[in-house]
C-alpha cells in the first residue's frame, strides 16, 4: 500500500478495518514532505509535534471504537490565507509576518469537528492574487508533474501537495479560479462551492462577491467529505451529505456543453479542446445526453468578474498598498492598483450585469443539470516566464463563475504530450454540489484519470 | 522605475490622480505600475458589457438562493 497515494476514504476505511495506524500515516506523510519539498515548496509550515500527537489521541480513538466521522484523523493542509490560532497567516507576504491570528476560521472549527488532522499552511500567490513571484518571503510552489512548471494559483501550495502526495485533502480559497486552476495545472481535483454555502469568516478577504473556500482533493468522493464537513455536515452522512449521489452514475443526466467558451470566444489549445471532446463522449458513453449550450460570451462575463476582483481587492488594499507598497511583490502590486481607475459608477453596472449573467445560467440550467465547461485552455507554462504566466492568466474559463455564484468542479481529463495536466469543469445549480461530484465520480469511474500521479 | 519627469500629459495626469489617491510612494517609486494598471482598468471599461437596463435594481447582488 503507498500510502502517499491514498485517498481519504480509503484511509478511513483502513482505520477502521485497522489496517492503517494514523500514526503511521502521519508519519509517512511527514516524511514525504522532509524528502520533497525542498523541491515543490508548497508547505510554509509544517506541524510535525501537533500532527503527531493528534495521530496519537486518533489511534486511540480507533482503538476504542470512538470514532466520529469519516475524516477522523485524515489529515488535511490550508492555504496560509485561512486562519488558525496562535499562528500566523502570513498570506504569502511581507505585509503579514507578524499577523498573528487570534481564534480559528470557522472552516477549521468545522474540521476540527470532524476530528480531521490539521498538518500545517501551505504556499499560495501573495494575498491570494499575486503570481508565482520570486519577490516574496518565501519561494513560490512549484508544479510535482514539471518543477520547472507553474502549479497554477493562487492556491499553488494546495495543489502541489496534494498532487504530490503529502497529504490528501487540502483547503484553497477561488475569487477567479483559484481552486480550479492549481487544481487544472496539478492534475487533481477541486471545488468550488456555491457562494456562501461555506464560511469566509476568518479567511483573508480578495474580493468579497467573488471569494469562495472550497476542498481540493485526489477524488470526487474525497472533495464530498470535505465539503461536508466544512459546511458542518458529518461527513458523508444523511441526506444532505454531498456525497449522496456519487454512486448514481448518469444515466439520464442531462449535461450542457459550452463548447463557445474554447472554440470561440477564446480559443484553446487543441490537446485541450479534444480531451474536453473526449470527455463529451464518456458521458455519452456512460448514459448521459450531451448538448451543445450557450452562456452569455466568455469575454464578457470575464470583465464583470474583474471588474469586482479589482474594485473589492482595491477597497482590501488601497491603504496597505499607499502605506507599504515595497512590501507587496511586483506582480500583486500589479494586479491590484487597476482598482484604482474604476468608478463607484462601473461598479454599480457590474452588479446589474451580475444579475442578468446569474439569470442566464440559471436558464441553461433549467434545461440541462450540468454544464460541461472548459478551465484552463492551455497546458501550464514554465515558471520562470513570467510574460507567458501573464498571458496565460486570462486563458481560462472559471471565472464567469465566481460571478455567478454556481458550484465549479475542476477535473483532470487528459495528459499534454509534454506530460502536464489538462482539466475539464462542471457546473451545477446553485447548493446543487452533491449533482457535479455525481457526474464528475462517474467520469473517474469511467477514465480512471484521478489514479495518475506525477513521479517524484 | 522611473522618475516620474518629462512624462506625456496623460501619464502626468494618471500620475496625479494616483497622488490624489494617497499613493505618493508608489507614484515615486513604481510610476510605471500605475501607469501599466491605468491602461488595464481603461481596456476593461473599453470590453465591458452595459447593462441591458440600466434602471434594474442592484440588490440583493449576491443572494443567489432567491434568484433561482
Amino acid at each position: 500500500m503507498k500510502l502517499e497515494w491514498l485517498t481519504a476514504a480509503q484511509i478511513s476505511k483502513a482505520y477502521r478495518e485497522r489496517k492503517l495506524s494514523p500514526v503511521e500515516l502521519v508519519q509517512s506523510l511527514i516524511d514525504r514532505i522532509d524528502a520533497i519539498d525542498d523541491k515543490v515548496h508548497a508547505f510554509l509550515h509544517v506541524e510535525r509535534e501537533t500532527a503527531l500527537a493528534q495521530a496519537r489521541q486518533a489511534e486511540a480513538d480507533y482503538m476504542v471504537g470512538r470514532v466520529s466521522s469519516a475524516l477522523h484523523g485524515v489529515p488535511y493542509a490550508i492555504k496560509d490565507i485561512i486562519d488558525v490560532a496562535g499562528q500566523a497567516t502570513t498570506c504569502h507576504s511581507k505585509v503579514m509576518l507578524d499577523h498573528k491570528a487570534t481564534e480559528d476560521a470557522v472552516v477549521i472549527r468545522n474540521l476540527r469537528g470532524a476530528q480531521a488532522l490539521y498538518l500545517g499552511k501551505l504556499a499560495l500567490h501573495e494575498f491570494a492574487i499575486g503570481g508565482p513571484s520570486f519577490d516574496l518571503p518565501f519561494p513560490p510552489s512549484r508544479n510535482p508533474w514539471n518543477l520547472d512548471h507553474h502549479p497554477g494559483g493562487s492556491s499553488s501550495g494546495s495543489g502541489a501537495a496534494v498532487a504530490a502526495g503529502m497529504v490528501p485533502l487540502a483547503l484553497g480559497t477561488d475569487t477567479g479560479g483559484s481552486i480550479r486552476h492549481p487544481a487544472a495545472a496539478c492534475g487533481i481535483a477541486g471545488l468550488k462551492p456555491t457562494y456562501d454555502l461555506v464560511s469566509r469568516k476568518g479567511v483573508y478577504p480578495l474580493a468579497f462577491s467573488l471569494d469562495h473556500v472550497g476542498p481540493m482533493a485526489r477524488s470526487c468522493e474525497d472533495l464530498a467529505l470535505m465539503l461536508d464537513a466544512l459546511v458542518g455536515r458529518t461527513p458523508g452522512v444523511g441526506p444532505e451529505s454531498a456525497a449522496r449521489d456519487l454512486n448514481r452514475g448518469v444515466k439520464g443526466l442531462r449535461i450542457g456543453f459550452v463548447r463557445h467558451f474554447h472554440e470561440k470566444d477564446l480559443v484553446a489549445d487543441p490537446e485541450v479542446a479534444a480531451y474536453l471532446e473526449e470527455a463529451a463522449k464518456v458521458f455519452e458513453a456512460a448514459g448521459a445526453h450531451v448538448v451543445d449550450v450557450t452562456l452569455p460570451s466568455l469575454e464578457s462575463m470575464a470583465s464583470v468578474q474583474k471588474t469586482f476582483q479589482f474594485a473589492e481587492g482595491w477597497a482590501v488594499h488601497h491603504r496597505m498598498l499607499a502605506e507599504r507598497p515595497q512590501d507587496y511583490g511586483s506582480m500583486s502590486r500589479r494586479k491590484l492598483l487597476p482598482g484604482a481607475f474604476l468608478s463607484a459608477a462601473e461598479y454599480v453596472m457590474a452588479m446589474q450585469k451580475r444579475r442578468e449573467m446569474i439569470q442566464a445560467v440559471n436558464d441553461v440550467l433549467r434545461e440541462v443539470d450540468v454544464l460541461l465547461v472548459a478551465n484552463s485552455l492551455d497546458p501550464a507554462c514554465r515558471i520562470d516566464d513570467e510574460a507567458a504566466a501573464v498571458r496565460t492568466y486570462p486563458r481560462q474559463a472559471r471565472a464567469p463563475f465566481n460571478m455567478t455564484g454556481h458550484p465549479a468542479l475542476a477535473l483532470l481529463c487528459g495528459l499534454s504530450s509534454g506530460g502536464l495536466p489538462i482539466s475539464m469543469q462542471l457546473v451545477g445549480r446553485h447548493f446543487d454540489e452533491a449533482t457535479v461530484l455525481r457526474a464528475g465520480a462517474a467520469f473517474e469511474a469511467a477514465t480512471q484519470w484521478h489514479q495518475k500521479h506525477p513521479e517524484i | 522605475m522611473s522618475s516620474g519627469q518629462n512624462l506625456a500629459p496623460s501619464e502626468a495626469a494618471l500620475l496625479a490622480r494616483a497622488r490624489e489617491l494617497g499613493l505618493h510612494l508608489i507614484a515615486d517609486h513604481y510610476s510605471e505600475e500605475i501607469l501599466i494598471a491605468a491602461n488595464v482598468a481603461q481596456k476593461l471599461k473599453a470590453n465591458f458589457p452595459q447593462p441591458e437596463d440600466v434602471t434594474v435594481d442592484i440588490w440583493p447582488s449576491m443572494s443567489v438562493r432567491e434568484q433561482q
